[in-house]
């Protein structure tokens, strides 16, 4: 914002939306061109940097009052905190892989079963940490977030919804998500003003349960009326037919597995979609900083369509140049060899990932962000003068356990 | 002396938030001395700061045209609300906030590129020194009886994947009397030159397969393909020699070992631990050829060693490795993914090392070949 259209002071007329998201987002791709293939060019270790360069960009884009957020962490920060996880968390890393390769099935089935309640654990840590350095590296006219608690605590609590969950064979899962999202937005501050949430549990969860219902029905039918080939087939492919004798009926069932694979598939992230969206808005309107409320009127159908539409679009039109290019490269440098092959299909490699990055980022990312910020709204807005400047920790090492465990925080 | 009220508008004119609240101010902002002075409509001084603390925050942080802080007062932002802050700041040649957060954090870039290659180097140790070394002491000191499950695993699912074709997925075994006894006899030629740790199993598998695998649990399978395709006992004694010092070496329990713990490594410098799409799986390729191909040079080392030291004809197996190479991909061409030394190299190896007066093994030939009859 140049400060057109603000009074002295610098407050927005009256009618001007509280939450902004700034026009011009096609500057992306080429920061995600750029991102995309230097990472692949440094094997991975540019990641840092163009995280950093990423979060700089979309949080400028997004500006409250008028005025944008500014994301103050540093790559090396994010460097620091990978190389330290991997000093800890490194080694375990290492022996569970190696302890797979050598274990027979019963003690691995075990281990895996140890390492998932670790692997939990560990997740809810690294969320509340790479929450914690993200907060504490974002700013708004010049105050800090920040955040209070701890997260070995936070760990724990996210482990008992999870195994709540888990019992409940994901039946409670929106309970299980509102109760640790409330938990650690009540954490988050802005300067000294914590944040709070309290979202009603009822729409999501009659969509969750109807979900939840219609995917045990579907299951449970397919028992009853394929189970015996079902068993058959399992147990065939297992351990050489001796599940059962496979019918006709079987083998069309056989044949037919990789389209219900795929309709699986494309509902399953249809709905993901669908109900990220509805869970964003309803979180949204429940959202409080004191007495500055949240205000979403997110279309929440219609962004789950275009944002799976637009993830279509952008792997076919970066599939069919990888698909072209690698068959075109295998024929050429078959007689050739690994000098003129490997160059060539590396090269092709860091064009594709690079097109991937900077196509998903501004056909798909950019826009979809900019639909759901200008969806929102705020309430009792001038109240967000009046806050004060916090004290706490500041973070130097960056959210490295969320990077080695895969744990995204930025996404919606 | 502060400028009077009706001078402040000739000023550079700028929004402030003085990092203490979230209040926005109107500044006029004025350069006197080695100060800059932030003034208030009314002309009150909100801040003064010293020019040598000032610094330039870069563009794309707070998407604004121009806009600096200072290191007195580190939150605070001062964002120009026209051209002339920029024009009167220039000559001062402020330095930008990279810079002064390395001064200030005391991480420079040559400690940063220190940390790097310390890590970097560690990473190399682990994935050429650490990973090997612990693979080996486990491998040696793994309970037999894991070691044999382990094999017998492996096993059930090679057999599996070749008998898919059959009714009970198991593969046919091929146990002449005399075929078995004949291979038996060159196995214990070879224990008794260089000892294995467990017992050696060797079964022959009826499948036209050109090959022979060694397991975990001293296990050998020989496919009838590669029975026919060696062709005399010289070549098939090679063969069996080379599978036989995979199991003295331990390399098939090592292997998989070095070669879990090498993707491991590979994934996490990616940043895939948790399995992308591709690379995992290319992480994992690149450390089996790594770890495998030293592992089948040194099996062809013990191999020459064994066929030495019972004086046999080295001469067939280079003759079937120059046969496997015609028939077959230029796999020079090929060698960083080839999981075995090129097959021309071996055969020029063995042949260099041929002795003239090989021992005449020719009648377990005939018990061999029709081991599957």
């Amino acid at each position: 914002m140049d400060g057109v259209g603000k009074d002295a002071a610098g407050v927005n007329p009256a009618g001007d939306k509280a939450i902004e998201a700034s026009a011009n987002w096609q500057g992306v791709f080429g920061l995600g061109f750029r991102i995309g293939a230097l990472s692949t060019l440094t094997l991975g270790i540019y990641r840092f940097w163009g995280k950093t360069r990423l979060r700089r960009y979309f949080w400028s884009k997004i500006s409250v009052l008028g005025d944008p957020l500014e994301y103050i962490g540093r790559p090396k920060e994010l460097f620091l905190g990978f190389l330290l996880a991997m000093v800890f968390l490194g080694p375990l890393f290492i022996a569970y892989s190696m302890a797979q390769a050598l274990l027979p099935p019963l003690q691995a089935a075990l281990f895996n079963v140890v390492l998932a309640v670790v692997v939990i654990f560990l997740s809810g840590v690294a969320t509340f940490s790479a929450y914690r350095y993200l907060m504490a590296r974002t700013l708004w006219r010049g105050i800090r977030g920040g955040m209070d608690g701890s997260a070995w605590r936070y760990g724990l609590y996210s482990f008992g919804w999870t195994l709540l969950s888990l019992l409940t064979l994901f039946a409670i899962h929106p309970i299980a998500h509102r109760a640790t999202r409330r938990k650690l937005a009540g954490s988050c501050r802005l300067g000294t003003q914590h944040f709070a949430l309290d979202p009603p549990l009822k729409q999501l969860m009659i969509v969750w349960l109807m979900a939840w219902a219609a995917l045990i029905l579907a299951l449970g039918l397919m028992g009853v009326v394929f189970g015996d080939q079902l068993f058959a087939i399992a147990g065939g492919v297992a351990r050489g037919g001796e599940g059962g004798r496979i019918t006709d009926d079987g083998k069309f069932l056989l044949a037919m597995l990789p389209v219900a694979y795929a309709v699986l598939i494309v509902g399953f992230l249809l709905f993901s979609l669908f109900y990220g969206f509805l869970r964003f808005k309803v979180y949204a309107n429940a959202f409080t900083l004191g007495q500055v409320g949240v205000t979403c009127d997110l279309g929440v159908a219609r962004t789950a369509f275009s944002k799976l539409g637009r993830l279509i679009v952008t792997l076919v039109v970066v599939a069919i140049p990888f698909h072209l290019g690698a068959a075109a490269i295998i024929g050429v440098a078959m007689g050739i060899g690994q000098w003129v092959a490997f160059p060539l299909f590396f090269i092709l490699l860091i064009l594709m990932i690079g097109l991937w990055t900077g196509l998903s980022l501004s056909w798909v990312s950019a826009p979809i962000l900019r639909k759901v910020v200008t969806s929102l709204d705020l309430v009792n807005a001038d109240d967000l003068d009046r806050l004060t400047q916090g004290q706490g920790p500041i973070l130097r090492t960056g959210e490295g356990m969320a990077d080695f465990l895969d744990v995204d925080v930025t996404s919606i | 002396m502060l400028p009077p009220s009706e001078a402040l508008a000739g000023l550079p004119q700028a929004r402030f938030f003085d990092g203490r609240s979230s209040q926005p101010h109107h500044v006029f902002v004025l350069l006197k001395g080695k100060d800059m002075m932030l003034l208030s409509d009314e002309g009150q001084v909100l801040a003064r700061w010293p020019v040598a603390s000032l610094f330039l925050l870069p563009k794309d942080v707070l998407d604004q045209p121009f806009a600096l802080s200072s290191v007195q007062m580190e939150l605070s932002r001062l964002i120009a609300l026209d051209g002339r802050l920029e024009e009167a700041v220039q000559p001062l040649q402020l330095p930008h906030s990279a810079a002064v957060d390395r001064k200030t954090s005391g991480m420079g870039w040559k400690k940063l590129a220190l940390v790097g290659c310390g890590a970097a180097f560690s990473l190399l140790a682990a994935f050429f020194w650490g990973v090997p070394l612990l693979a080996e002491v486990i491998a040696r000191n793994l309970p037999p009886a894991w070691e044999r499950e382990l094999g017998d695993l492996v096993s059930e699912q090679i057999g599996t994947v070749f008998a898919l074709n059959r009714e009970d997925r198991r593969p046919v075994l091929c146990e002449s009397r005399k075929g078995k006894a004949a291979l038996d006899s060159i196995m214990a030629e070879f224990q008794a030159v260089l000892p294995a740790a467990l017992p050696v199993r060797l079964e022959v598998w009826d499948l036209p397969v050109d090959n022979a695998l060694a397991l975990p649990g001293g296990r050998i399978i020989l496919f009838r393909g590669m029975i026919q395709k060696a062709g005399n006992v010289d070549a098939l004694g090679f063969v069996l020699a080379h599978e036989y010092a995979h199991l003295v070496r331990r390399h098939p329990t090592e292997n998989a070992l070095q070669v879990a713990g090498g993707a491991a490594i590979i994934s996490m410098v990616v940043g895939d631990v948790g399995g992308g799409i591709a690379l995992g799986g290319a992480a994992e390729y690149l450390a089996r050829t790594g770890f495998t191909r030293k592992a089948e040079a040194e099996a062809d080392h013990y191999a020459l060693y064994l066929m030495q030291a019972g004086g046999w004809n080295t001469g067939p197996a280079a003759d079937l490795f120059e046969k496997l190479a015609a028939n077959g991909p230029d796999d020079s061409k090929w060698s960083w993914l080839s999981t075995h030394p090129a097959l021309l190299e071996r055969a020029g190896i063995l042949r260099e090392e041929a002795m003239p007066d090989a021992k005449d093994r020719s009648q377990l030939w005939h018990a061999i070949r029709d081991i599957c009859d």
